[in-house]
């Protein structure tokens, strides 16, 4: 098997693993919002909201391939991504 | 910016000589102003919520969770289907790539009958867009995002035509992944606003 055959199985294990594991938060998130294992403090949905970012950070930098670009758009996509959840989560506790 | 030509290696994603932007510089300005706008939107979202807590939680009240959970993995399913089609791409199995790019578009599909099957629940509860901030919220925001799906499913479609022949065009390979990160925003901001109109209370 080639080098490049080997880095695509690699890219597409580590596509799938992602999926999983967004697929996990989302489940943990959405329990946490339901069942109210924290009740309904801020801070359970303040960690709702988070992790609902975190999500987003590894779309942005595994799907979106954003962690393979320059590391000036990385900092702006990532940047996005952190005063987005900054405004949200700041604005949720805030108000 | 651009550094890829039409004698560029088929090799897309894994491995790069040099980093560079995925897609067209172009499209990615037009993807971080839509990111932008939708930052304001969740930003309202929550400031508006604040004054209006008992409307938002009879409107959470009203919705499915399980529908927005359900769509949220649908979504999921669907950008790992693109990821799967980029790499289909760079080892030269363009009908695996073109099944893939066909099944995440089916997945945009099934997020848009849920999204209908939503809409239909709370129009049949005489909910409506002037109903209150809630559902002003609600159909104008998850509306404009059901938009972004239509437009993520077409340019899919469009370039799945490129993807079967190859990506023969000079500047094919940019769209396909232009494309690609198109609909990958079309998810992030989908994981944001499912909590904030189904979790969030």
């Amino acid at each position: 098997m080639s080098n490049t055959q080997i880095a695509l199985r690699t890219a597409k294990s580590t596509a799938l693993a992602i999926g999983v594991l967004l697929a996990i938060l989302t489940g943990s998130a959405y329990f946490l919002g339901i069942d109210h294992l924290l009740g309904f403090s801020k801070v359970a949905m303040s960690a709702i909201l988070l992790v609902a970012f975190v999500k987003v950070g590894l779309v942005t930098q595994f799907f979106m391939d954003v962690r393979h670009a320059p590391r000036w758009f990385n900092l702006l996509v990532t940047g996005w991504v952190g005063v987005t959840a900054a405004v949200v989560i700041g604005l949720y506790i805030g108000r | 910016m651009i550094t890829q030509s039409s004698q560029a290696a088929p090799t897309i994603a894994p491995q790069r000589a040099a980093k560079r932007v995925p897609g067209e510089p172009g499209v990615w300005v037009f993807i971080l102003v839509e990111m932008a706008i939708f930052t304001t939107l969740f930003g309202v979202i929550v400031w508006s919520r604040a004054g209006n807590s008992r409307i938002f939680a009879e409107g959470q009240a009203v919705l499915s969770p399980p529908l927005g959970l359900f769509n949220t993995i649908v979504l999921i399913v669907g950008s790992v289907l693109v990821v799967n089609a980029i790499t289909a791409v760079g080892i030269g199995q363009l009908q695996r790539a073109s099944r893939s790019l066909t099944a995440a578009m089916a997945c945009g599909g099934i997020f848009a009958a849920v999204k209908a099957v939503e809409y239909h629940n709370a129009l049949h509860h005489g909910l409506f867009i002037h109903t209150n901030a809630y559902w002003m919220f609600f159909f104008a925001v998850t509306g404009a995002h059901l938009l972004h799906v239509f437009v993520g499913v077409s340019v899919l479609g469009l370039i799945r035509g490129r993807v079967r022949c190859g990506l023969p065009g000079p500047r094919d390979r940019q769209l396909f992944m232009s494309a690609t990160c198109y609909w990958h925003m079309v998810d992030l901001l989908w994981l944001v606003l499912f909590p904030l109109f189904y979790l969030v209370n």
